[in-house]
């Protein structure tokens, strides 16, 4: 029988670094890295289970991958007791990523929400080193509060690159910006929307309302680029947790186009 | 095409033991299943069909995938699957049927090699069946009476004698060296037909190529649900499974484990965050349904669905899945 795609590889965790009060991020020991922005790995911390997360580090980078973990579950709170040294186990990646070939000349719009930047951040840090292939890129971020925001240090890396615009929810101490909902920062920048991708990923409900906002302005279908979240125990289509529909995600996405989805059924929950 | 006296049958098998592991329909107070045949089973040649389907023959109720240990701060992982040669008698064309489905999923990418090498070791000796159960509607989607693909041997019952066909290179070597099998004469080959055939004609038929489904009348159905899991437990053609870890009480040493999961379980969904994008019973139900009639078709080619009609006969809400192909194709 040929490998055995539920075998992980052992991992060592090069460095664990915080990102915000409940995300960090495991820096972990691979070299040579196969993944594609977009992509996710399953993740296992051995004798507590394995959970899928998006690389959230650019392929550009060949010394390490990141993965970043909000604590929001039993597998996540494990991951957050991880130490530098520790091993972990790891397979893939997984899953058709963002189309990064395939933009050619469009202007991207990148919104993220929460921890939904992470699989962003592969792609936004993977267009900061390799500037020139890409036209112009903005990032709207939003998070519930500026302590919930994740990769804050590289936000003036971005900024001196890209349109970057943060929101909050909601009002807190030391947030000087803008506070309210990531498609209210779609007013900040001028789009051409007939030329221009918008790729998308975070709460099921800000995926939902930032679609809506897109549409409003006469968005195809075609050019809202869509990363989901689902359930998956496998990540290779067999558990059968993960569709949406008749798509698999963990193969067939977890990057969708808009107008592949629009019609399936509990879309948005 | 040969035949073989039923009185062989059992001396057949009991040769057949000598190599393999043999397992074969045995009916307990009148629960009939798949076992290991000991010395003292009668296996049963007359049944409908057994309550579970076979599919744990190759998707097991529970299996472990990996073992883990801690030692000198390493993590040693153990990956060993070890599968003996078996024999799996009296399976029926829907459960034969139902592995075809299960291979594409098995197949789909990336190859499941637990699954994978059990269907390879396993040596399918398939009965056609020749009286319908009540709740059987194999006709709806051509996976039975008869047999066309898929097993080793097919036997077909024609009286005295069963007829045996060959399906594989596998089901030939049986044959050859066996003394209880004789050549089948033409009449035997009618007459085994005809018995199928007239099978055929006393179940269900709706045309699948016509089916679009009702959704409203499924929703509707879907209230009725108890939300049991027994559908997809019994089911031949549910693959759906969970993955879990267990640590040994001493906690250097554990096991990952994958065990059948139900699409109908409302964690099903769950994720980490507490949201979930299928958490009314009722969209789960219609999941199920679409997820054998319609993805599966559109993505495989083939029906999730071989009319076995067991989830019929043991639903307890009396939700009847020929119903739903019925008044899809109406």
């Amino acid at each position: 029988m040929s490998e055995n795609p539920y075998l992980p590889a052992t991992v060592e965790v090069l460095d664990v670094i915080s990102e915000s009060h409940d995300v960090l991020t495991l820096r972990l020991d691979v070299k040579k890295t196969s993944h594609m922005p977009g992509q996710f790995m399953m993740l296992s911390v051995f004798g507590f289970g394995e959970i899928p997360v998006s690389v959230s580090s650019s392929p550009t980078i060949t010394d390490y991958i990141d993965l970043s973990v909000k604590k929001t579950g039993s597998v996540t709170s494990v991951v957050h007791e991880t130490q530098p040294g520790d091993t972990v186990g790891l397979r893939g990646p997984y899953g058709r990523g963002f189309p990064v070939d395939e933009v050619g000349d469009n202007d991207l719009l990148f919104m993220g929400g929460g921890i939904g930047l992470a699989p962003l951040r592969s792609f936004i840090d993977y267009i900061r080193d390799k500037r020139d292939d890409f036209n112009d890129v903005s990032v709207l971020y939003g998070a519930r509060t500026a302590d919930d925001m994740v990769f804050r240090g590289e936000f003036n890396d971005w900024r001196s690159m890209f349109n970057l615009h943060l929101i909050a929810d909601m009002e807190c101490e030391g947030w000087y910006g803008r506070v309210g909902y990531v498609s209210e920062l779609l007013s900040e920048v001028t789009l051409d929307t007939e030329n221009t991708i918008a790729i998308v990923c975070g709460p099921s409900i800000m995926m939902k309302c930032v679609v809506g906002e897109l549409k409003k302005l006469w968005y195809p279908d075609d050019k809202i680029i869509l990363s989901f979240e689902r359930r998956m125990k496998c990540g290779i289509g067999k558990c059968g947790h993960c569709n949406i529909g008749d798509k698999i995600v963990c193969i067939d996405g977890p990057v969708f186009s808009f107008d592949e989805v629009r019609d399936s059924p509990e879309l948005w929950g | 095409m040969k035949k073989i006296k039923k009185a062989d049958v059992k001396k057949f098998l009991g040769d057949l033991k000598k190599e393999h592991e043999v397992f074969a329909p045995v009916d307990e107070d009148g629960v009939v299943e798949f076992k290991r045949l000991s010395k003292k089973d009668e296996p049963t040649l007359d049944y409908v069909n057994s309550v579970v389907s076979p599919k744990g023959f190759f998707l097991p109720m529970k299996e472990k995938i990996l073992g883990f240990r801690e030692a000198n701060d390493k993590i040693e992982l153990i990956d060993e699957h070890e599968v003996g040669g078996r024999v799996l008698f009296g399976i029926r064309p829907c459960d034969v049927n139902g592995l075809l489905v299960l291979d594409n999923v098995a197949r789909e990418e990336y190859m499941d090699p637990y699954y994978l090498e059990r269907r390879q070791k396993t040596i399918l000796i398939a009965l056609e069946c020749v009286k319908p159960g009540v709740d059987c509607f194999c006709r709806v989607f051509g996976s039975g009476p008869g047999l066309e693909m898929g097993a080793d041997l097919v036997y077909t019952d024609i009286g005295d004698y069963f007829l045996v066909r060959v399906g594989s290179d596998k089901g030939a070597k049986l044959l050859s060296g066996s003394d209880y099998f004789v050549e089948a004469s033409d009449a035997d080959e009618k007459k085994a037909a005809k018995l199928v055939d007239e099978c055929a004609k006393k179940m269900s038929n709706v045309e699948s190529s016509k089916l679009k489904l009702d959704l409203e009348k499924i929703r509707d159905k879907g209230s009725w649900c108890l939300n049991c899991y027994s559908c997809t437990f019994i089911c031949p053609t549910c693959y759906c499974f969970d993955v879990v870890d267990r640590m040994n009480p001493k906690g250097c040493e554990g096991q990952r484990i994958r065990c059948w999961d139900s699409c109908m379980n409302p964690q099903f969904t769950l994720m980490a965050g507490n949201f979930n994008p299928r958490n009314k019973k009722v969209d789960r139900f219609v999941n199920r349904i679409r997820h054998k009639l319609e993805y599966m078709r559109d993505r495989y080619g083939v029906f999730g669905c071989v009319g076995c009609g067991r989830c019929v006969r043991e639903c307890p809400s009396h939700i009847s899945m020929l119903e739903i192909i019925q008044e899809g194709v109406r």
